[in-house]
């Protein structure tokens, strides 16, 4: 009782602060929680039918049937219902206002710069258990930026923020007005460039320092370059082509006011809008020294191109749409295909993407993975695909996407099994925070509840 | 007899087993790496030193992993290699085009660039159906004819494994003379601000001719300085298009100058002779006006050829200045000198068809062998990727259609199409066929000569000299002195019943024998017999039925022409007699049919009141029958007293009663109720009479049991259940065949419909006969009995009929045959040739001199296989062919009044169709094919 009264009030308190959002409580995480009574599906694991997962600090430090629930921790008896890890979406531009940059090559960008907190997206993704968002600039690009991975809660960026993006997004399909020949020539312009624009800058700099040193220019333009090399430093190079050497591969230093930083080397996430895509987009991450940090991005038909995609191994996203259709054009037959099927029978690492808000029940993560047990994906696989695959895509995986000791509280409470259509999101736990209560969400409330339920509330 | 029925499953299965086998080879083949065989009936192999109209006959081609290993006429074959026998299906390289649309143009503004890469836009996972039906497996891409230099071409497969795909990922330069006006460039500098100013549009050139040279010249001069990126590295652009234009050009890729106008060839040929560069020629919509300049550069040319056919709506209106396309350019340019021509569709044509090009440019004045070269070997040269593709040759790949027909014929189609070895495009299923012979046998007494037929849906839909040809349809060419006539008609068979001779009567649906067409069936197909008349090999006295049965088909549905072909009689030896059985038959069958015209009468009237809207009032409507009984042992009028037992006093009437078989009816009255006539019904056994009274009380009906003690007396007792009995004699006073007016309740539906008699499965055949649609066909031995059946038959009933055997028919004479063989037919005796008179005399010939239509018949089960081998000799004894082709087909299913489905190869007929060597009763002539409801009889699988 004692406790329950202090939640309430802990409730009103963060109703007061965030008013607009009842669903969303941001407070300093409590010390201590346990989840009690409840059946664990660690994904890492087997699951547990009936235990406890205790919360300290945000993190995960006890999973199992004999934990013993310290006196101060904040309780939830969750009995028959069904715990599962935070879910991931690997690849979204939802979050931001407008999913790209109208210009094509922008490694300059950072998704970070336009992720706003009020959005109704980062609402529905608690609602859904979506707990880990890879917010990135979308496919109608060439070079379209950096990425952010952030979690649905916090009032600012800075709150929300899990991990600086470590990808670069580019896009082997062309953009909208574009065509594949545009596309590529610009792709390759952009890289051509760089090179061009670290030899002009080390021709300036060499430049500059006979010009300090009060000489007259004495080589040809080409060995200028090479002297030149020696005199540039990071910060010389800008926003723009700096993203580019990372992505490259070249960890850049800038001596900053507060010390030299480091810039680790860029992941890309490659768009194939199309099978003929993915073989363009390996080659390319191979001859500019990002394959081991390529992550394929899957459109359309690109799983025709599976067995490049087997030879490469390397990670994918897929597409939104799991059906692929292909119409005969002589007889009009329709052969439909289910994708993530061919691609697990590939045996590559994959990550499943949430549909389209339209779509009321492709845009639940559950529910992909729950069409791809029906198509025959064991269900081990079928939740990694929606949590500690797409964790481990995009670089989190040390922290997230399993309910094991040591990682970051992110949990999703269901009603029951989470691949059951009938089960419902009913807590969500983001870094051990009480981020989401169903019984709390009131525009839920208001779109479950009937004109007669309120006017028996009225008599009431 | 052994029978392997139960091993053997039938028809569909056969037919599904002999498709999978059929399949099973040309897949089987088709595995990469492995070899195989291909035979069809002819091979163009368009390689060089060879007229491409040339073709090797039949032709050959061993394929091993992807390659061709050898073709010809006769080539060594490896043992147990896997053989694809397509048989009239007809072999060519697959068509190479040297300019597709298959791209569109690039969408960047760049006047002059070696950026753009038309590999980029090639969809490598595409399996192209739509242009692969057309024949095109090989294909240059193009960056696009809208920029002066627009980029690196490509040339690659339509089909394959992707990777195999690419034959020439940089093939050329694409430099298009004659583009003027490009867009200005763009290029707005991020973030634009107040010290990064948006500069104006960068305008490019060229604006005219003069332009044009001159901005690629400027670029080539400015080359070092763009790759060495010379100038203040503060203010220079990088111009990346520019720098890989130069890089493109001093790669040494070959020139793929776009021209069409006069001016412009004249200026590239200058261009490239300057340059000395390596280049071929596309477009040259005006190449006859420069011609000896061209023949000068001694250059490749793609000719593009202009096809309106697909935008018939180009009016040109009064313009003196507007471009006609001249379709003989290509032909002119041909006759005119020794270049390398390759065809190819105008610009921006996605759908543009080779081979509708290649008509176009014969129609123009190019011969045959030079348009097939055009549309294969010869852009194969011009793209470089003649070692790979472009001809048929050992070493090359295995790229090649397989063609209904003649690589340019109009009517021909792509049924397959191979790339590397492996079948890529398959034509959609079509049971459509052509079949083209030299002379077609119609049966309605034309005979056409090189002619056609269109066979679709199992029915003939076409027959002339030129038919449609359906796209994918199957073409077999029987060629010369082939002769084609319908399907042979068995007319009197016992196909399928295995040696089960027992009677059978009218009533028996002999079609229900037939189940799936078994090994038996094949046997008589394969020979030419497509429809045999299925009957009992004995008839009960009442007749037996004739089926009209096909020998070739999936399942009854396919096989039952029709259930109720005719009705067959034996007769006895007495003339008299026999008639006699038939009229009696016949009796039954008129009183049935009687019953069926009331019905469908009273129907009608039901029908038209319906219609009137009037609401059929369902009356208790009665009808009167008369029925007459004959004298016998109980029928009269008999004066009965009842006495004894409960009754107080003796009670007499009259009962009237009938006796039919062993069935009694009767009418029963007492004086005391005149009026009320009380019905009785019983049976006669022995002596002993049993009748039911139709009163009912509450015991049940009084129940008369009497025996015939002495004539006209019976005595015995009336019992009312088991209650009371009392005793009952009865006298008959009158032995006249008495007549009861009897009431029947006629049978309605709920509506007042009249409800149809009840089909009595006996007497449907006679329905048939009787309305004249199935003849009966009445076994004759005798010329008496010839005659008698026909003066029954024809005479006094006017019904149609057939003669089985009559082999004594000419005894009756001519007089009385004559006037009647409009009516008759004949089917002759199993045995054609016997003596009469002593002397050798073949009935065939002789009743066909007379004009009698006559008919073979096998009178066995798979030993109709053997009728055309009866039909020659009966032609060799003195019938004429004409006669005897009429007497396996038309005549045989006009007897049978199953002519509106086979007989002779009319639109809209059964596609009973036979191919034949020669005239079928030429000595050396053979059955080749034989087609049965346009499927065609496998001939060597069994």
């Amino acid at each position: 009782m004692r406790v329950e009264r202090i939640l309430t009030v802990r409730r009103g308190f963060g109703a007061l602060l965030v008013a607009a959002c009842c669903s969303m409580v941001v407070a300093a995480p409590p010390s201590k929680v346990a989840l009690t009574n409840v059946r664990i599906v660690p994904v890492s694991g087997p699951p547990i039918a009936q235990g406890t997962v205790l919360i300290e600090g945000g993190k995960i430090v006890a999973v199992g049937e004999d934990v013993k629930v310290p006196y101060d921790a904040r309780e939830f008896d969750l009995s028959g219902k069904v715990v599962m890890p935070g879910m991931v979406v690997a690849h979204t531009w939802r979050g931001m206002d407008i999913p790209n940059e109208s210009r094509p090559v922008v490694p300059q960008l950072d998704a970070a710069d336009a992720i706003d907190p009020s959005q109704l997206y980062f609402e529905e993704c608690l609602r859904l258990g979506h707990t880990v968002v890879h917010v990135m600039p979308a496919n109608n690009t060439v070079v379209g930026g950096l990425g952010q991975v952030v979690r649905p809660i916090g009032l600012s960026v800075a709150e929300m923020t899990i991990d600086d993006g470590g990808f670069m997004k580019l896009s082997m399909a062309p953009r909208r007005g574009s065509d594949r020949m545009l596309q590529m020539a610009t792709l390759r312009e952009a890289f051509a460039e760089l090179q061009d624009y670290v030899a002009r800058l080390a021709e300036t700099k060499y430049e500059e320092k006979l010009a300090k040193e009060e000489r007259e220019i004495d080589v040809l333009p080409v060995e200028a370059r090479k002297r030149g090399r020696k005199e540039l430093k990071a910060d010389h190079i800008d926003d723009e082509h700096r993203n580019l050497i990372r992505l490259k591969g070249g960890q850049v230093t800038v001596e900053g006011e507060s010390g030299p930083t480091l810039f680790s080397p860029l992941g890309a996430f490659v768009y194939c809008g199309s099978a003929m895509d993915v073989p363009r987009a390996i080659a390319f991450a191979k001859a500019h020294g990002f394959f081991d940090r390529l992550v394929l991005v899957l459109g359309g038909d690109s799983h025709k191109a599976i067995k490049a995609l087997k030879k490469a191994a390397r990670p994918v996203v897929l597409p939104e749409n799991l059906v692929y259709r292909d119409v005969d054009p002589f007889t009009n037959k329709i052969e439909e295909t289910f994708v993530p099927k061919v691609i697990a029978d590939a045996g590559l690492q994959f990550a499943l993407l949430p549909g389209p808000s339209a779509s009321l029940p492709e845009r639940m993560l559950t529910y992909q993975a729950a069409r791809c047990m029906r198509y025959g994906i064991s269900r081990t696989d079928a939740l990694r695909a929606i949590t500690q695959m797409p964790a481990e895509i995009i670089g989190v995986g040390e922290r997230l996407g399993s309910i094991e000791v040591g990682k970051d509280a992110h949990l999703v409470v269901f009603s029951g099994d989470p691949l059951e259509f009938t089960s419902v999101v009913e807590r969500v736990f983001i870094d051990g925070i009480p981020a989401y209560d169903r019984s709390e969400d009131i525009r839920l409330k208001r779109l479950l509840t009937t004109k007669s339920d309120e006017s028996a509330d009225d008599e009431q | 007899m052994l029978r392997d029925r139960d091993t053997w499953i039938g028809g569909r299965a056969w037919r599904a087993t002999a498709m999978a086998l059929l399949l099973a080879a040309m897949t089987a083949g088709v595995q990469a790496g492995e070899s195989y065989v291909v035979r069809a009936k002819a091979i163009y192999p368009v390689r060089k030193g060879m007229r491409a109209d040339r073709a090797f006959m039949p032709g050959v081609m061993l394929v091993r992993d992807g390659k061709i290993a050898a073709i010809g006429t006769d080539i060594d074959v490896p043992a147990g290699i896997a053989t694809i026998d397509l048989r009239d299906a007809v072999l060519c390289p697959g068509f190479v085009s040297a300019a597709t649309s298959l791209i569109r143009p690039h969408a960047g503004e760049h006047s002059i660039s070696g950026a753009y890469q038309a590999i980029d836009a090639f969809d490598g996972y595409d399996e192209h159906p739509l242009q692969l039906a057309t024949g095109l497996t090989t294909v240059h891409l193009d960056p696009g004819g809208h920029r002066l230099v627009s980029g690196r071409g490509a040339v690659v497969k339509l089909a394959g494994d992707h990777a195999a795909r690419t034959l020439k990922a940089g093939a050329d330069l694409a430099i298009n003379f004659g583009t003027y006006d490009p867009p200005p460039v763009v290029d707005i500098p991020f973030y634009a601000s107040s010290d990064v100013g948006i500069e104006p549009a960068t305008l490019q050139g060229p604006d005219s001719r003069m332009g044009q040279i001159f901005a690629i010249e400027e670029l080539i001069a400015r080359g070092d300085a763009l790759i060495q990126r010379l100038g203040d590295p503060r203010r220079r652009r990088f111009e990346h298009h520019d720098r890989a234009f130069v890089q493109a050009w001093r790669a040494g890729l070959r020139l793929r100058l776009q021209v069409r106008r006069a001016a412009d060839i004249a200026s590239a040929i200058d261009f490239v002779r300057r340059h000395e560069r390596d280049a071929y020629f596309v477009g040259l919509g005006e190449a006859d006006d420069v011609l000896p300049a061209l023949v000068r550069s001694g250059l490749p040319l793609v000719v593009r050829i202009e096809d309106p056919y697909r935008f018939p709506a180009w009016n040109l209106g009064s313009n003196p200045e507007v471009y006609e396309p001249d379709r003989s350019v290509a032909a002119t340019v041909a006759r005119g000198s020794e270049l390398p021509i390759a065809l190819a569709g105008l610009e921006g044509d996605a759908g543009a068809d080779l081979k509708m090009i290649a008509a176009l440019a014969m129609r123009g004045g190019m011969s045959e062998a030079q348009a097939l070269a055009s549309i294969t070997r010869i852009p194969a040269e011009i793209l470089g990727v003649a070692d790979r593709v472009g001809s048929l040759e050992a070493g090359k790949d295995a790229d090649f259609l397989v063609l209904s027909g003649p690589p340019l014929k109009i009517s021909s189609h792509v049924l397959r199409a191979y790339v590397g070895g492996r079948e890529v495009f398959k034509a959609p299923g079509t049971d459509a066929l052509v079949v083209k012979a030299s002379t077609l046998w119609v049966g309605d007494g034309t005979v056409l000569n090189d002619g056609a037929l269109l066979i679709e849906d199992g029915r003939i839909q076409a027959i002339g000299h030129r038919v449609p040809t359906p796209p994918f349809a199957r073409v077999i060419d029987a060629g010369a002195g082939s002769f084609v006539t319908p399907g042979f008609i068995d007319a009197h068979s016992h196909l399928g019943l295995s040696g089960d001779n027992s009677a059978a009567g009218p009533e028996v649906e002999i079609d229900k024998t037939v189940a799936v067409a078994g090994r038996e069936f094949l046997r008589v197909a394969r020979e030419g017999i497509t429809t045999v008349m299925l009957s009992a090999y004995r008839a009960a006295n009442n007749g037996a039925r004739v089926a009209a049965v096909k020998t070739y088909g999936s399942g009854r549905d396919d096989l039952v022409l029709r259930s109720t072909a005719g009705l067959k009689f034996r007769m006895g030896n007495d003339p008299s007699l026999a008639v006699k059985t038939i009229e009696t038959a016949l009796e039954a069958g008129k009183k049935y049919v009687k019953k069926w015209e009331k019905y469908e009468e009273e129907l009608k009237k039901w029908q038209e009141a319906q219609a009137a809207g009037k609401q059929t009032v369902v009356q208790k409507e009665e009808e009167q029958v008369v029925e007459k009984a004959k004298e016998d042992p109980i029928t009269g009028i008999w004066e009965f007293k009842v006495s004894g037992g409960p009754l107080p006093e003796e009670v007499s009437g009259t009962v009237t009663l009938k006796l039919t078989g062993s069935k009694i009816e009767g009418r029963l009255t007492i004086p005391i109720a005149p009026d009320e006539e009380v019905v009785l019904s019983g049976t006669l056994e022995g002596d002993q009479v049993v009748l039911e009274v139709e009163q009912e009380t509450p015991f049940g009906n009084p129940q008369i049991r009497a025996t015939l003690d002495r004539e006209d007396h019976m005595a015995g007792i009336v019992a009312l259940g088991d209650r009371f009995q009392v005793d009952f004699e009865a006298t008959r006073t009158n032995k006249d065949p008495v007549e009861f007016k009897v009431g029947r309740r006629k049978r309605r539906g709920k509506d007042g419909r009249p409800l149809p008699p009840k089909v009595d499965q006996a007497l449907e055949p006679y329905r048939a006969w009787i309305a004249g649609r199935i003849p009966a066909v009445i076994e004759v031995f005798s010329a008496a009995q010839a005659s008698s059946v026909m003066e029954f038959v024809l005479d006094r009933e006017k019904l149609p009929l057939v003669l089985l055997n009559a082999s004594n028919l000419a005894d009756i004479g001519d007089a009385k045959l004559k006037p009647r063989k409009e009516q008759i037919g004949v089917i002759l005796p199993e045995r054609l040739e016997r003596r009469r008179e002593g002397r050798p005399y073949s009935q065939a010939a002789d009743l066909a001199r007379k004009g009698v239509p006559v008919a073979f018949q096998s009178n066995a089960e798979d030993g109709g296989r053997n009728l055309p081998l009866m039909a020659l000799f009966a032609v060799y004894r003195g019938m004429g062919g004409d006669n005897a082709l009429r007497a396996l087909t038309i005549d045989a299913a006009r007897m049978y009044k199953i002519d509106d489905r086979v007989g002779s190869l009319e639109v809209g007929k059964d596609a009973d169709v036979l191919i034949h060597s020669g005239h079928p009763f030429d000595s050396g002539s053979r059955v080749e094919r034989v087609i049965v409801n346009g499927q065609e009889v496998p001939r060597d699988a069994e």
